[in-house]
């Protein structure tokens, strides 16, 4: 699948590109969330409560 | 006497509307204030790398054409990038001596040290507080990067390469330093107009944001009010989050790790409270003196015959492209989060569209909307969260587009 879209026109990759460039900001995202939750202790102070 | 008359000989229409577009950016910066630490030095820049015979750029050009590199160049498309410092004049190549703007983009930019020094500086200045006090506000810094994507693939359409496209879609990071390590990778030959793009769009926030903002919401929306908890955090919270935002962006995008660990690096110096002379030195002395030959160095990329063709008017309007779906990116978004929240727990969509990097711009700016719907209404360290918050999202939207990009094409 991955040579069919190296072979392909410049859409596909762009939405390729487009796709898992957001998924990609997303997820890096959510990891930064959760290092702030647990540095600042809000993730297992609400798991206290 | 030969030389002052041939100085005047070589000035052609097109320098002529180079120094036009030079004295337009030095005005917008003295009489408007928009980026005037950028604008200027970029707007004399124009002007310097446009005079006759500039030796600022080109110290001194062999006055025989090299006939061997220009057979290569010739019969091998794409082979000028072998050879260093040889300049085309009617098809011939011919060997020249670097000016001083020539060295400063060799060393600064195309090295890509600029950027990642202005990066140092950036962090220096950055307070990460509101976002571990609002740390859900990170999303809307992920989300408002939708316009770089978007953009890319508007640019696509428009018969520009993938990565040529991706470059101008970068200019929606509303991130200079960003749009630059970018350019300077994939798109070295409009290098000129990306910078300018992303530099005076960052400066017109103020004018781009509130028509998109308020076509995007309605009254009842803006003046949804949201509640700010004043919290402290440890030194240890401070001083952990860049080194841990570090080691992860490391890991999940290798590409990313001198814009993310030099901005890092420039906060873990600001929060460590052992460095304050340092910090200093790189929130005012360093970032001052990247800041004014970086903005010399891009004006230098301006060669009349490079920056006036149809591509540039194009560039430039992609940008503005790239900044309306980034507020529209972030505001849908929060939008469409208030689908699942309960009344009264509801976000201000506007937050939305401060998650751009162009900071502390944006969040100033929904504060002035907010405010503006309702004067008691205070949305600015929500607006600042999202802000800081963009920041990191426009480098990890860099970082994954210069890993995604190359793996695609051949």
């Amino acid at each position: 699948m991955f040579d069919a879209l190296i072979n392909g026109t410049d859409l596909e990759k762009g939405i390729f590109v487009t796709v898992f460039g957001m998924l990609g900001v997303f997820a890096v995202l959510i990891l930064f969330y959760l290092i702030i939750r647990i540095f600042s202790g809000s993730l297992f102070r609400k798991k206290a409560e | 006497m030969d030389g002052l008359l041939a100085g005047i000989a070589s000035i052609n229409l097109k320098m002529v509307i180079m120094y036009v577009i030079g004295l337009v950016l030095i005005i917008l910066a003295i009489k408007k204030n928009y980026e005037p630490m950028l604008l200027l030095p970029i707007g004399f820049g124009a002007i310097l790398v446009n005079l006759p015979q500039s030796v600022v750029k080109y110290a001194s050009i062999a006055s025989e054409p090299d006939m061997f590199v220009t057979s290569i160049i010739r019969n091998n498309p794409g082979a000028e990038e072998l050879f260093k410092h040889y300049i085309e004049i009617d098809g011939l190549y011919y060997k020249y001596e670097p000016g001083i703007l020539q060295i400063l983009l060799e060393s600064g930019i195309l090295t890509e040290l600029f950027p990642v020094l202005i990066f140092i500086g950036i962090g220096a200045m950055i307070d990460f507080s509101p976002l571990f006090k609002n740390p859900v506000m990170i999303f809307f810094g992920a989300a408002a990067q939708f316009g770089i994507f978007a953009t890319m693939l508007v640019a696509i359409a428009l018969n520009f390469d993938l990565k040529t496209a991706s470059a101008i879609g970068i200019i929606g990071a509303a991130d200079g330093p960003t749009a630059i390590y970018v350019a300077s990778k994939f798109a070295k030959e409009y290098f000129g107009p990306i910078s300018v793009a992303a530099y005076s769009y960052m400066s017109l926030v103020p004018i781009i944001q509130p028509p998109v903002i308020r076509l995007l919401t309605t009254k009842k929306e803006r003046l949804i009010r949201m509640e700010y908890r004043e919290e402290k955090f440890s030194k240890f919270v401070l001083i952990a989050f860049p080194i841990a935002v570090t080691i992860i962006a490391g890991i999940v995008a290798p590409i990313s790790v001198p814009l993310v660990g030099s901005l890092m690096f420039g906060n873990l110096i600001r929060e460590c409270g052992v460095l304050e002379r340092l910090s200093q030195a790189a929130q005012n002395e360093l970032s001052n003196l990247v800041t004014l030959l970086l903005g010399i160095t891009i004006g230098s990329t301006m060669e009349a015959d490079k920056f006036l063709r149809p591509e540039t008017l194009l560039i430039l309007a992609m940008g503005l492209v790239a900044f309306v779906f980034d507020t529209a990116g972030g505001v849908l978004f929060a939008k469409f989060l208030n689908l699942f929240r309960k009344e009264g727990n509801k976000f201000n969509p506007m937050i939305g569209a401060a998650g751009i990097s162009a900071f502390p711009m944006s969040a100033r700016v929904i504060q002035k909307i907010a405010q503006k719907e309702d004067p008691t209404n205070f949305v600015l360290m929500q607006a600042v969260s999202a802000n800081v918050s963009g920041q990191l999202g426009s480098i990890v939207a860099g970082g994954l587009i210069l890993a995604l990009v190359p793996m695609l094409v051949h």
